[in-house]
């Protein structure tokens, strides 16, 4: 009876799957093949473009972007239609859809130091005689970002925000220990003082306060008077003398302070983006920052006085040194409408349109004319950034294919230097030989 | 009818292939050609953006020399060699913990499968807080026993054991499965193993392992296959925004994470499909070798 | 007698330990989430951290279902995620079984070969199963999200060939003399015995696909088409995240989940053998 009963509940189950079945593939083929098209555009209409736009941003960055797009929709009605959406900055799905031959129809999940190296790789299309036509000559824009979009005598793409890098310092704990705080450190000598006025350490060895930590060889390497890459030559200078020096002065800190105390230390700092941000915590009095973390203190401390200097340099080094980078609007091969993917990026580039944006986002507008409005220029800190990024120690990314593999391993000999895994000389000259072979392999391919 | 026609043996099998012709189909469709694709890119220089073209083995015998493949492959080997039994054997406890008859079980139960279902942003906040070197849980807890402070994600030595540490809480799926096989061992048997006066411990190695030994090898070839393609938690911990992720002195930086950084922030696809394939190579061979020594699970099925 | 029932004493003392302890730390990313989601803006990185937020802030669960399309996002994981469970559970119970309870030559051989197509890390594979499905014209849709499911996972298919394994061969031996074909068999005789194991697998292929991050990043092309899980990354911004808003979206996200839990671990966890042996 037992075995009656369940096969008769095995056969309904068996029923009800296949009804479940036929209504599972019922509701697969209901899933629309094409989405709903947004915002009222008719795609029926042959002479109006559908533009994909890929972004890096989300969150209230993508919001802020989504107006201006929206007003570029409004003055296209008739031709164009561009649909934002965020790939997080996800370049798996960038490449992957560039590779099955669908990609979108303007990107700018691309960071400035990929841009050669997708442009290449036959990745994108020049914009150099769209610009042209437009009426874009490059005048407009600091002249170091303008040339960091080129390579290979082509115009690349375009960035609608900039940020360039400070040193920010808490001045009330700069008077704690006898600093003067409108005497900022202004030369690496004295930035090592000061930090090593700053240092506490409380009885049993913990460490309780920094100055400055110094990380990012990328910057400090610059600072130093150094070069990553030389164009002339086409060598890899990671091993040369000043940026040795950077490091080894970097590594100073952490052999002063002891290696396991920093990790320790470091250990116990709060989130980045947030009130324990070591900074506003008082765990460190200095910290490396960008023009950015103006919104940072506004929002998470309002009441604390943070203020902002150029990096300190050694004798030999540069003054007033910054690297800048960005996301690059760019058009990749292949593409069905490649003008009216430039009339987007022409749209957004707008000295008031990007203003704008910038303004909502906390960044500098590339456009000297923007950066200049009152609105950017009333926060002397803010100025501040924008003198840097406008003078002769600005730096964008090398203009070499292997940025990233670069990148990773000038960040593991940093970590491996700083936390005493290995030696300063012997490291960088390692990552010197492995990122020149990268490198040469790389440009063999390109001939 | 034809199938009449055929001896038994032909019959079973052709029943056995019609029975697992979805998955036929399934590989032929979605996975054969990727997969054949992968190993040609790996003979090749393949960018991505533009055509690929044959380099024989040279993307082998590059990865030979390639001093951070080395390191990935052995922090990698460190987290199969040391966190897989660490967490199997941990899930296997907490299973029988939860298989005995405790007021409240169903919560338990419930309580021990959150974390597997946390969205992954939220879990990570969580665990930096956890791991915080002055204000963290675990320093905390620790500084009861007269631990000293530990950067747990910041200093090389501690990083990989704080991952294991953090991978204990991860175990839901395979507690969930283990508590199913728990389920299946007889009751009479146990009951008889009572009367035979045995302990609590001899009960667990004579009976209870032997009847879920099925599922146990299931979980030790499906985490084999897991922790060498280790990526997620270790991704999300340590990547920063200029696209670089490997923690400390890349001591987090693991085979799936070098991978990918080879194929999509580098462009070398070919390369990433050599290392795949040593990959491959590697996870087969551990497999194989399991199911060949697997005279200690107990089928029912077969006996 | 009496040392036996110290002893289980002893171990179920210890079990409940062991229980409350490790459940504590279970417990506890759930925990810090929700407070998260009910704490001020100043108040969520605070050090030492606030247990119990000060003043709650029940209105971030409206707010976060605002900031994003929520319920949207919602119905189409759901969507999704069901016809995974549907599809997977269909066809890895249909392969598991044609890899268990027949005997055909080269069985084990084509089963391992069939397991090693989840060894390739998948990162390899992408671009070419993209370019298959772009074949099919179906990227921008959910198929390549739902229909590999119909056609079984390897994952799954070698659990469930675990269970149907510890299921004695008599039974179906029995079913076979009274003339039963293998379908029916199956049909009849299996499936209600792996009812617990498909529910398990259900649950993972569930829980898989909602919290799949990458394929509906890289298949689907329209925000309105998105699941939860792309959802709440639009909570991050470049330097920061509206965090109280996304830990009450994934409290609400985890929700369904929980009470599906609750409810059905039973069947999860009832043994085969249990309600097979016996009958």
């Amino acid at each position: 009876m037992h075995k009656k009963r369940s096969r008769g509940m095995t056969r309904r189950s068996f029923l009800h799957a296949v009804g479940l079945t036929g209504v599972g593939a019922a509701l697969v083929a209901c899933v629309p093949v094409t989405p709903a098209a947004p915002g009222g555009e008719d795609r029926s209409a042959p002479e109006m473009a559908f533009l994909n736009y890929w972004t890096g941003w989300s969150g209230f960055e993508y919001d802020a972007l989504q107006v201006q797009v929206d007003k570029f929709n409004a003055a296209h009605e008739d031709d164009v239609y561009a649909n934002m959406s965020t790939v997080f900055g996800q370049y798996d799905k960038v490449l992957t859809a560039i590779a099955g031959g669908n990609p979108p129809d303007v990107v700018s999940a691309v960071w400035l130091h990929q841009l050669v190296s997708m442009a290449a790789r036959d990745g994108l299309q020049p914009i150099t005689a769209y610009a042209a036509d437009s009426g874009v000559t490059g005048q407009e824009y600091f002249p170091q970002l303008w040339d960091a979009w080129h390579w290979n005598g082509e115009l690349w793409g375009a960035m609608i925000t900039s940020n360039s890098n400070v040193v920010a310092y808490r001045p009330d704990l700069f008077m704690e220990v006898g600093l003067d705080p409108d005497a900022p450190p202004v030369t690496l000598d004295e930035l090592d003082a000061a930090s090593m006025a700053l240092e506490m350490v409380d009885d049993n060895g913990a460490i309780q306060q920094v100055g400055l930590m110094p990380s990012g060889l990328s910057w400090w390497g610059r600072v130093f008077g150094g070069q990553f890459y030389d164009e002339e030559s086409g060598k890899i200078t990671a091993d040369s003398a000043p940026i040795v020096d950077a490091l080894s002065w970097m590594a100073s800190y952490s052999a002063r302070l002891g290696i396991d105390e920093v990790a320790t230390f470091q250990s116990g700092f709060g989130d980045y983006m947030s009130t324990q941000n070591p900074l506003f915590a008082g765990k460190e009095a200095m910290k490396q920052v960008g023009e950015w973390f103006i919104q940072f203190n506004n929002r998470f401390a309002p009441d604390l006085e943070i203020r902002m200097i150029p990096a300190p340099y050694p004798s030999g080094g540069r003054p007033n040194c910054t690297n800048f980078g960005g996301s690059v609007f760019t058009i990749p091969t292949g593409v069905m409408h490649p003008d009216a993917s430039w009339s987007l990026i022409d749209f957004l580039s707008q000295e008031e349109v990007m203003a704008d944006f910038c303004f909502n986002i906390f960044n500098i507008p590339p456009k000297v004319a923007a950066a200049q409005q009152a609105r950017f220029m009333d926060e002397p800190r803010f100025a501040l950034a924008v003198e840097l990024l406008n003078g002769a120690n600005a730096f964008g990314p090398d203009k070499i294919p292997v940025n990233d593999f670069l990148n990773s391993r000038l960040s593991e000999a940093e970590s491996s230097v700083l936390t005493g895994q290995a030696t300063t000389e012997e490291t960088l000259q390692r990552v010197t030989v492995e990122v020149q072979e990268e490198l040469d392999r790389t440009m063999a391919r390109m001939s | 009818m034809l199938v009449r026609l055929l001896t038994r043996e032909q019959r079973n099998l052709l029943a056995g292939l019609l029975f697992i012709s979805p998955a036929l189909v399934g590989v032929l469709a979605f996975a054969l050609w990727p997969i054949l694709q992968s190993l040609y890119y790996s003979f090749q220089d393949y960018d991505i953006l533009r055509p690929p073209f044959f380099v024989g083995l040279r993307n082998y015998e590059d990865l030979m020399d390639d001093r951070v493949f080395g390191i990935a492959l052995r922090n990698t080997l460190y987290m199969v060699l040391w966190g897989l039994p660490i967490h199997l054997a941990f899930d296997f406890l907490m299973a029988l913990a939860l298989n005995m008859r405790l007021r409240g079980l169903t919560l338990y139960r419930t309580i021990f499968y959150l974390p597997s279902i946390t969205p992954v942003v939220a879990a990570t906040i969580v665990w930096l807080w956890i791991f915080n070197g002055q204000y963290g849980i675990l320093r905390t807890l620790l500084g009861f026993f007269g631990v000293p402070p530990i950067g747990f994600l910041t200093h090389p030595d501690w990083t990989k054991p704080s991952m294991i540490f953090m991978g204990l809480w991860f175990g839901g799926n395979t507690i969930l499965i283990y508590l199913a096989g728990l389920r299946d061992v007889p009751v009479s048997l146990l009951e008889s193993a009572d009367l035979d006066g045995a302990g609590a411990v001899r009960k667990t190695w004579h009976i209870t392992l032997p009847m879920v030994s099925p599922v146990i090898f299931y979980t030790l070839i499906i985490n084999v296959i897991g922790y060498f393609q280790y990526f997620t938690e270790a991704w999300v911990l340590t990547a920063s925004r200029d696209g670089t992720a490997g923690g400390p002195a890349n001591s987090l930086l693991f085979y799936a994470m070098y991978l990918y950084q080879a194929a999509f922030q580098q462009f070398k696809m070919g390369y990433a499909s050599a290392m795949a394939w040593i990959l491959f190579l590697i996870v087969l061979l551990a497999t194989w070798i399991l199911f060949r020594s697997s005279g200690w699970v107990y089928y029912r099925a077969e006996n | 007698m009496l040392v036996a029932s110290l002893q289980r004493h002893w171990t179920r003392g210890l079990a409940y330990l062991v229980c409350w302890v490790v459940g504590l730390g279970y417990v506890f990313p759930l925990y810090w989430t929700v407070i998260t989601a009910l704490k001020r803006d100043a108040e969520i990185f605070l050090f030492p951290p606030t247990w119990i937020p000060t003043a709650p802030q029940w209105h971030n669960f409206p707010a976060a279902t605002q900031y994003i399309a929520f319920w949207r996002y919602m119905a189409n994981t759901v969507l999704v995620s069901g016809l995974t469970v549907l599809g997977t559970v269909l066809s890895c119970s249909l392969i598991a079984y044609g890899f268990s309870h027949i005997r055909w030559r080269g069985r084990e051989i084509v089963f391992l070969a069939y397991l090693a197509t989840i060894m390739l890390p998948t990162q390899v594979t992408m671009i070419p199963l993209y370019i298959i499905f772009r074949r099919f014209d179906m990227v921008g849709t959910y198929l390549p999200l739902i229909l590999p499911a119909f056609f079984g996972n390897a994952l799954y298919v070698f659990l469930l060939r675990q269970f149907l394994l510890t299921i004695p061969p008599e039974l179906s031996d029995a079913a076979s003399i009274d003339g039963a074909s293998l379908l029916g068999i199956f049909l009849r005789i299996m499936l209600p015995l792996l009812k617990p194991a498909l529910a398990t697998v259900a649950l993972f292929a569930f829980v898989a696909t909602y919290r799949d991050f990458l394929a509906p990043l890289i298949y689907l092309t329209h925000q309105e088409q998105w699941t939860i899980s792309l959802g709440l990354k639009m909570f991050q911004n470049m330097y920061g995240a509206q965090w109280q808003l996304m830990m009450a979206a994934s409290t609400l996200t985890m929700m369904p989940t929980i009470i599906l839990f609750l409810l059905a671990q039973r069947t999860f966890i009832e043994g085969i053998a249990l309600s097979g042996i016996k009958g």
